[in-house]
């Protein structure tokens, strides 16, 4: 019954024998036994149906059809001819389909043997019911209603298409040719058709559904067209084969879908394995390439030598560094992401080969870095001391120059003869001079000793050039040691000759003393001798006589002076030539002794004294010296520390920011993986920050508890409440850091939710594609699935070995299992 | 985590009745996925032991087929070397229904820093 808008009603029994409108009945026989066939020819063509009241009474045929069907196996019939054969073969017909759920309400085997078409009709429409809408799920409707939910859903783009029931709404065939359209648009072009075409719609639906869809006709155009209302099961029946061959053709679209996204996953997560692998090998060869240059301590023992491998250094942090650091963090990223992805797919983790875990490249990275920073060190200090070295042996030869011009010509001088050939005054002078000179000697004695502290220095400090060094000291000692022998030796010779001119001059003033008035007497004595004397008497001549004999008397001693006198200066010669003086001229007088003839009896030198003016001059000595106040405070222009703490910070940086990408990502991988809506993810996120006191994006234990049990878990606070806890760290600490991550944290809240077994859905899946038969042929895989797909599992998949095996049939079970790495046992 | 022999006995002709996954060739440890309800396995073997030695064999190393034919090469009596880490079963102390996130986090909406 329907009211007069045509809308659904509830499902009518089948036994309504007596309003059962003679046209429906036509069309039923022709719709229920095309149906039927579209079912029994899977067996052979013989076992098709002409005449659905007659065809049916032994029951054989109507067993088949069920067995056909349900997929399953009913008892087997009785084959004889027999009445009583029949009415049991019907009943076990009957009592399968009443085991399927279906009360089966004034039916009898008895009617169907003799051949009730009524009975007939509505026993084949339960059948159809039952196995062919029945299980019709769509949305939340089921069988009669959730078809038509179905065709509303399909149909809702073609706007001259009202599915509102199934009769009326199909007449102008209009919604056939929207259902198939809707599914496989290339078959025919919709919008070219018209309801004033009905019998032309119908028609082409129809038959392209036989020859593409594999399902035969089982409606009468004319009929449809013709009759005011069409019959509801017939439409029901033949609208229901669309459903299984489109939603099906559907089921099997997604099961294909949901194979190539395993694989592909799968493919994935292979080809992150092997990244990961490459990377990790790459990095550690890399490391073990450097780490020996880097713990090379060898240099040549000079500035620039060791600044060069400074500036090596430099390169290599700047330049090749960088680039592996970025490696390093890409293979935590990575290895990360992978876990992140085999967890979201209930694989289990993924465990590096022996070597390349994420541990061995931590450790390997530590020690590339505790090498680093040991070479660093030890270069800057290496540094340090060639500057120093450097500086002191600027040093050492600068204060050898200053030495070496003060000591210019110092030799000579000291071994000049100059006092020899002076006079007393000069030589005071020059022994004067010579003091000043051993007073400046003494003073530089300390300089000496500096250079041969400094040369002693660059010994011990292994200076790279000593042997130029120790040549230069050893010359300025040596040369150092003469000029102190020389010194003396002048010292000595100065004062032997200051003593041998001090006694010429003490020679000199008594000669002078004696000469002038012995010289006065001579001159008077001469005067006297060479006067003329005029005698006129004896006395007179005795008076001379007598004179002359008191002179001749006075010879004596004047003998005996002038002897002293010409001793005296026989002295000095002699003094000069014994002590190799050239004795000076007497300053004191003029005379000199010369031999007189004894004829005038005296014969006296004289000496003859000149007296040369001796300029003496000093040498005027300005010594400047050049006083370079040396910093002994090494600045150290190298050791940047502050730069290293900023450098090793900034890559720090680097890695974290990276770091926390690859976090977000794989949170959003996850939340998206687990089904979680953003509402629910910003709620989990607020309940952990609340416990996170300190900010650290991390829990510790006892703030993990207090947010459990805020979230209402029991733990107890007693030894079983702690055992609880215990565990559960385990599982979301299992590397014993000692806190609790917050991705750790949302995997544990959501474990049940993402609890699936995924090699089961793809054994599902690939059971759809399959029929429902445990093993799949080639052919349906190059059918379904992307040809490089398609091959990756024919290529994999062993053969099916099982009872029911065809030829060329794959076990597709032992393979889903096996994609997980997976296997029964 | 404790270490532990397990023995296990099948009548002829049955399957252990449990999953095994992993391997070399899988890069992961040898483990049990799941136990089926009434086999051999049941109560003997929980879902995530991990599998450490098969009869005097050390799995360390072995392909998932390598460790599946040696169990399959015991016989109906199979030694088991396993791994188990504390159990997962937190039913008596999970909260039912859906989590209760507490009202307080109205207040952290300011302070969220995530």
């Amino acid at each position: 019954m329907e009211d007069e808008y045509g809308y659904m009603e509830e499902e009518e029994e089948w036994d309504r024998e007596g309003l059962l409108d003679p046209q429906w009945e036509k069309q039923q026989k022709k719709t229920f036994t095309a149906w039927c066939n579209s079912h029994l020819r899977k067996t052979g063509p013989q076992n098709q149906i002409e005449n659905i009241e007659e065809d049916f009474r032994n029951g054989l045929k109507l067993m088949l059809l069920l067995e056909v069907i349900s997929g399953e196996h009913l008892p087997k019939p009785d084959r004889g001819k027999m009445r009583f054969h029949k009415i049991a073969n019907v009943n076990k017909a009957l009592d399968f389909i009443a085991s399927k759920g279906v009360k089966l309400v004034s039916i009898g085997a008895e009617e169907i043997v003799d051949g009730n078409t009524k009975m007939t009709l509505g026993m084949i429409w339960t059948i159809i019911l039952r196995f062919a809408i029945q299980d019709i799920t769509v949305e939340e409707l089921t069988a009669k209603e959730g078809l038509l939910l179905w065709c509303q859903r399909k149909t809702a783009p073609y706007k001259n298409v009202n599915v509102q029931n199934f009769h009326l709404s199909w007449k102008d065939g209009l919604a056939f040719c929207a259902l198939i359209h809707r599914h496989r648009p290339e078959l025919l072009d919709y919008y070219k058709l018209s309801r004033e075409n009905p019998l032309e719609n119908l028609n082409t639906a129809f038959d392209i559904a036989e020859k593409h869809l594999d399902i035969p006709r089982m409606l009468d155009p004319e009929d449809m067209v013709n009759s005011a209302k069409p019959d509801e099961r017939s439409v029901m029946a033949y609208v229901s084969s669309y459903y299984h061959a489109f939603s099906g053709a559907q089921q099997a679209e997604t099961a294909a879908n949901r194979i190539c996204k395993v694989l592909k996953v799968n493919q994935e997560n292979e080809r992150l394995m092997e990244e990961y692998e490459r990377l990790a090998s790459d990095l550690l060869e890399w490391i073990r390439r450097t780490r020996p240059w880097l713990e090379n301590r060898t240099t040549d023992n000079t500035l620039p030598g060791t600044q060069r491998r400074l500036e090596e250094f430099r390169d290599y942090r700047r330049k090749q560094k960088p680039p592996k650091l970025e490696d390093k963090a890409k293979l935590e990223n990575s290895f990360n992401t992978l876990q992140t992805r085999l967890r979201l797919s209930n694989r289990p983790a993924y465990l590096p080969t022996e070597g390349k875990m994420v541990s061995d490249i931590a450790n390997a990275w530590k020690g590339l870095e505790t090498a680093e920073k040991g070479f660093e060190e030890w270069l800057l200090s290496e540094l340090q001391r060639l500057e120093r070295l450097d500086h002191l042996a600027q040093k050492f030869r600068h204060k050898c120059e200053i030495h070496e011009e003060w000591a210019a010509g110092k030799e000579d001088m000291l071994q000049s003869g100059d006092f020899k050939r002076c006079r007393l005054n000069e030589l005071k002078a020059m022994k004067k001079k010579h003091e000043a000179f051993e007073s400046d000697l003494a003073a530089h004695q300390d300089r000496v000793e500096q250079i041969a502290a400094i040369a002693q220095e660059l010994n011990s400090l292994d200076y790279h050039d000593v042997a130029t060094v120790n040549a230069r000291c050893q010359k300025i000692c040596d040369q150092w040691d003469v000029l102190g022998q020389l010194t003396t030796k002048r010292r000595d010779g100065l004062e032997e000759a200051e003593r041998i001119l001090e006694r010429i001059d003490h020679l000199h003033l008594e000669f002078a003393k004696r000469a002038a008035p012995f010289n006065n007497w001579m001159d008077g004595a001469k005067e006297d001798l060479l006067d003329m004397f005029i005698v006129h008497t004896t006395e007179e001549v005795q008076g001379l006589i007598d004179a002359h004999e008191q002179f001749k008397a006075t010879l004596g001693e004047a003998e005996g002076e002038y002897q002293t006198i010409v001793g005296l200066v026989t002295e000095v010669q002699r003094l000069g030539q014994q002590f190799g003086i050239t004795p000076p001229d007497n300053p004191y007088t003029t005379l000199h002794a010369q031999v007189t003839c004894y004829s005038l009896l005296v014969n006296l030198p004289f000496l003859v004294v000149f007296i040369f003016p001796l300029t003496s001059f000093y040498p005027h000595f300005s010594t400047v010296e050049k006083i370079v106040q040396e910093s002994m405070i090494f600045e150290n222009r190298y050791t940047q520390y502050t730069m290293e703490t900023l450098r090793v910070g900034w890559e720090q940086l680097l890695t974290a920011i990276a770091r926390n990408m690859n976090e977000v990502e794989n949170q959003i991988l996850t939340r998206d993986s687990k089904g979680i809506s953003e509402a629910q993810m910003t709620e989990f996120k607020a309940s952990f920050n609340h416990f996170d006191k300190n900010r650290t994006k991390r829990l510790e234990p006892k703030e993990f508890k207090a947010c459990l049990v805020s979230l209402g878990y029991k733990i107890r606070d007693d030894p079983q409440g702690e055992a609880d806890f215990q565990r559960i760290m385990s599982i979301v600490d299992p590397n014993r850091c000692g806190y609790v991550t917050f991705d750790a944290f949302l995997d544990f809240m959501t474990r049940e939710t993402t609890d699936t077994d995924t090699a089961d859905q793809v054994m599902q899946s690939f059971k759809i594609l399959a029929g429902d038969k445990p093993f799949i042929t080639a052919q349906i895989l190059r059918q379904e699935l992307p040809p490089d797909q398609a091959e990756y599992c024919i290529q994999r998949m062993a053969p099916y070995t099982g009872r029911d095996a065809i030829p060329g049939a794959l076990d597709y079970m032992s393979f889903s299992t096996a994609l997980y790495g997976e296997s029964d046992l | 985590m404790a270490q532990f022999s397990v023995q296990l006995h099948r009548p002829p002709g049955t399957l252990w009745g449990f999953r095994l996954q992993g391997g070399r060739d899988f890069s992961s440890q040898l483990s049990v996925k799941k136990i089926e309800n009434g086999s051999p396995a049941q109560g003997q073997l929980l879902p995530g032991d991990e599998i450490i030695g098969i009869g005097h064999t050390s799995t360390n190393g072995l392909t998932h087929m390598e460790a599946n034919s040696l169990i399959k090469a015991a016989g109906n009596v199979l030694h088991l070397t396993i791994v188990r880490g504390p159990s997962q079963d937190f039913s008596h102390i999970k909260p039912t229904g859906p989590i209760k996130f507490s009202p307080w986090k109205y207040n952290q909406q300011q302070q969220n820093h995530y």
